[in-house]
């Protein structure tokens, strides 16, 4: 099987966010990271403003889709085609 | 003063080929700098400025202050190279600052500075070119092949034009090679844009 790179990774984070908030043990689960690779990849993208990290009345985190996540997923074909074909991948 | 080894029956012909060159840089460079907004990805960054400054060192080159625009040419299409490398070799910073080092020490060092440019640039495009190659390998689509084949293209391009040292017409097949190179990215652009 394949290694997924980091957009894909990317990609399959913020498709398991775009319909619902979710909370991180369903990314980590669903997503199929590490917990370290999972903070390490939530981290980026609230950094980068991808995603909002949301608290409920139990203190329990979960997570939602930013504006430029959402641009993420409707361009992501676009974006990957470009970095595949420019060898860009991290 | 650098001399240029172009035969004078393609004078005119070579500024419009650069301003071609310029053009198609200049849209990846755009492009680029459009996917990193979307993508927040560093190495995307880095890519856009590269073609950004190969954009402006073909422009510099259609100009006609001789003296100005072949130094300007020869700056920027060498930093363009490097940040272009930095985004796809990603070197270790030591390797990097060698590199730096090598490139401002060898245009300093060698009087003729187009022999200097001519070889530095055709070292930056063979590694660049083999990380195409590879890159297609592990990744065979048509998309990835455009790529590495313009970047052959551009790297036998750069070899022809320090060849016209020797004879004149190796500066008119440099131009041609490419000009076949940046219709191959040309192409590439097409491809990805293509829903």
């Amino acid at each position: 099987m394949k290694k997924r790179d980091r957009l894909e990774i990317i990609n399959d984070i913020l498709e398991l966010i775009s319909t619902r908030s979710v909370k991180p043990t369903q990314i980590m689960y669903k997503a199929n990271l590490s917990h370290d690779m999972l903070n390490q990849y939530m981290n980026e993208l609230i950094s980068k403003q991808f995603i909002l990290e949301n608290k409920d009345k139990k203190g329990q985190r979960t997570y939602s889709l930013n504006e430029k996540g959402l641009n993420f997923l409707r361009d992501y074909k676009m974006i990957k085609n470009f970095v595949d074909s420019y060898g860009l991948n991290e | 003063m650098p001399a240029l080894y172009s035969p004078s029956w393609f004078t005119g012909y070579d500024v419009l080929f650069e301003l071609f060159f310029a053009i198609i840089s200049l849209a990846i460079a755009f492009f680029a700098y459009k996917i990193y907004t979307l993508s927040d990805q560093r190495p995307v960054k880095l890519l856009s400025i590269s073609f950004l400054l190969i954009s402006l060192s073909y422009a510099a080159r259609s100009l006609p202050f001789k003296e100005f625009s072949v130094y300007a040419h020869v700056i920027l299409f060498l930093t363009g190279l490097a940040i272009l490398l930095t985004a796809t070799l990603r070197p270790k910073k030591a390797t990097l600052c060698t590199l730096i080092a090598v490139t401002l020490g060898s245009l300093v060092l060698i009087s003729n500075i187009l022999l200097a440019y001519y070889i530095l640039s055709s070292v930056y495009l063979a590694l660049i070119s083999w990380h195409y190659i590879q890159n297609y390998l592990s990744n065979r689509q048509t998309k990835t092949l455009l790529v590495a084949l313009a970047f052959i293209f551009l790297f036998f391009g750069s070899f022809h034009f320090f060849m016209s040292v020797n004879h004149e017409l190796f500066y008119v097949i440099g131009y041609f090679l490419e000009l076949s190179a940046y219709l191959l990215i040309l192409a590439n652009l097409y491809l990805v844009l293509k829903k």
